[in-house]
């Protein structure tokens, strides 16, 4: 009987915990920028993914992809990671790979939000990952995740 | 503020990120970040620059999982940087940078290897420490340096592999890889030069670079060709690969032609093709959700006749036609790493019987920060009787070549089993610790090895 009302109890705690919305920890919000001539409406968190495993190399106006980040354990790298389940640590590890086999081209290292949008202005086939905080240069736009 | 004032936030960020991941992430410093990244703002930029968040996109920002969307001020006077493609050529990606765009990486690995060869009382190479010398139970081994090169303009990519590695206590350079590549289109991409052959998944996803692999050697069936691999494993020739959308799904495929082996097929025909019959190799992939790949792999080959350097009392080894295939089952997302392959050989010598020989292996790895521990078991079955090509003894012209027999002579089951783990301490540096026996019918060998893998 008391394990039964333990294990109910338990359920109970799990469920609350789940119905409750997060607090979580307020931190920026970010968008991914592309250059303004590229077409593409959006990108799934799929696509994301086939873009940094290599297995699409030219955005659909023709432009060859070109990466941008910031090779460390930055917060806009961790939104990168976060669009794949996976940790930073783990991203830049498959990124190294991936250009290791020469199916993705090797990125152009950030050093800030402010580096990625003048890349992405910079680059027809740019796309990377800037904070709100940082006004989106001319020749740059917003590409939303769906 | 001034311009430091501004890259002060994201530093300050990415800090605290560094802290709460602990001592394993090595994040690079500020102060070693290349002056030349500091750009001068341009002069407008106030005028002509939208903040994100009221840049009339009508898009909602987007936030990391599991937190609330707050999107910070828009800074009213944040310095846009003049696009310029040399701010961004710094380390690690770029290990020099330089106007030209190419740029040189170095991976390597160093050990430390026991063995309990009691069961097996024969000197045998390893794929470990590849040689040890007769009575000796451990071994000490830095017996690679690879040299990646690779560059890109427009749609044209190069990239090279340049080896230093061990050979009998003395180095060898091997040029691994050479291949440029142009790429038409997601459909179509153009491949010429020495790259490794197009098969199942970890024969062209893992390299020379150790770091990168979650065991300490590769698989027996896709080692390296002096290393006693049984699949090829490079290819000098061209190749034609593409990925096509088939609905919300993908597929690949990759067609490719080249020297067929030589006649010691413990080499690769990098300079001119010894057989009149050029290789042929296909694989088809689709990959249904992501992460996930289903493949399979076709070949041919023909491997010429190996003469013998005593014709009198032992006959050359006799032309023979290599057919293969294939079939891969790969998953590689939310931190797993499942790749299960199997191939299926047949040999048919000119004038004898055909042998059949198959294999299979399986890597299982999940990842638990910055651990992965996993698991390979491999299974090679050879023919009762003898393997023209890779059966071979001291005496035949194979093994006159090697200077020994083949690891594989006289077995029927073969059977490799590794347990270890893989730690990325950092980035660049890959600790592995694994156990493993390798197993040739009734007997067997254990091996430890502790490695470490680098790549800078």
């Amino acid at each position: 009987m008391r394990r039964r009302a333990a294990f109910c109890a338990c359920a109970l705690l799990a469920a609350a915990s789940a119905l409750v919305p997060r607090a979580g920890v307020a931190g920026p919000a970010f968008y991914v920028l592309v250059n303004q001539r590229n077409p593409v409406a959006s990108l799934s968190a799929s696509d994301v993914s086939r873009v940094i495993n290599g297995r699409i190399k030219v955005w659909q106006g023709g432009g060859v992809i070109l990466l941008g980040i910031i090779p460390r354990d930055a917060p806009e790298t961790q939104y990168l990671a976060s669009l794949l389940d996976s940790s930073t640590g783990e991203l830049l590890s498959l990124i190294q790979q991936q250009v290791f086999k020469g199916e993705l081209r090797r990125p152009v290292v950030l050093q800030s939000s402010g580096d990625c949008g003048a890349f992405a202005s910079s680059d027809p086939g740019g796309i990377c990952v800037a904070s709100t905080s940082v006004p989106v240069p001319e020749g740059a736009r917003v590409v939303a995740i769906k | 503020m001034g311009k430091m004032g501004k890259k002060s936030v994201p530093c300050r960020l990415a800090a605290l990120a560094a802290l709460a991941a602990g001592p394993l992430w090595a994040a690079p410093s500020r102060a070693q970040a290349p002056e030349a990244v500091v750009a001068p703002p341009v002069a407008d930029s106030s005028a002509s620059a939208a903040p994100l968040a009221t840049a009339g996109t009508g898009l909602s920002p987007a936030t990391p999982a599991g937190t609330a969307a707050t999107p910070a001020a828009p800074a009213p006077a944040a310095p846009a940087i003049a696009p310029s493609r040399s701010l961004f050529s710094s380390e690690p990606f770029s290990a020099f940078a330089s106007l030209s765009n190419f740029t040189l990486k170095v991976y390597g690995d160093t050990g430390f290897a026991v063995r309990d060869n009691a069961n097996q009382p024969w000197q045998t190479n390893t794929s470990n420490a590849d040689v040890y010398s007769a009575g000796a139970a451990t071994t000490f081994f830095a017996p690679r340096l690879d040299l990646f090169g690779s560059a890109y303009v427009d749609r044209l990519n190069f990239l090279t592999e340049i080896m230093f590695e061990g050979s009998r206590n003395s180095i060898d350079i091997d040029l691994e890889r050479l291949q440029i590549s142009y790429l038409f289109g997601d459909f179509l991409r153009a491949t010429a030069g020495r790259s490794h052959l197009a098969w199942g998944y970890y024969n062209d996803t893992y390299h020379h670079g150790n770091i990168f692999e979650l065991t300490t050697s590769r698989p027996y069936s896709v080692n390296f060709e002096d290393s006693f691999g049984i699949l090829m494993t490079h290819l000098v020739g061209v190749g034609l690969d593409g990925t096509f959308k088939l609905g919300s799904t993908l597929a690949r495929y990759d067609v490719e032609v080249g020297n067929p082996r030589p006649a010691d097929i413990t080499s690769v025909a990098l300079e001119y093709a010894e057989g009149p019959s050029p290789t042929l190799n296909l694989r088809l992939r689709w990959m249904p959700i992501d992460g996930l790949i289903l493949g399979i792999n076709g070949m041919r080959d023909v491997i010429p006749t190996l003469a013998s350097p005593t014709p009198a009392t032992v006959p050359a080894r006799p032309q023979t036609e290599e057919l293969v295939c294939g079939a891969h089952v790969v998953y590689t997302e939310h931190h797993a790493l499942v790749d299960l392959e199997g191939f299926l050989m047949r040999h048919n010598p000119v004038d004898a019987s055909p042998t059949n020989l198959s294999g299979v292996f399986a890597e299982l790895g999940y990842t638990l920060g910055a651990f992965t521990p996993y698991l390979r078991p491999e299974y090679i079955r050879f023919p009762h009787g003898t393997d023209p090509i890779f059966q071979f003894v001291a005496t035949d012209p194979e093994g006159a070549i090697v200077g020994e027999s083949s690891i594989y002579a006289g077995v029927t089951n073969f059977i490799d089993v590794r347990v270890g783990v893989k730690w990325m301490a950092m980035p660049q540096l890959a600790l592995k610790l694994e156990g493993d026996r390798v197993t040739r019918d009734s007997q067997y060998q254990d091996i430890a090895t502790a490695k470490a893998a680098f790549g800078f």
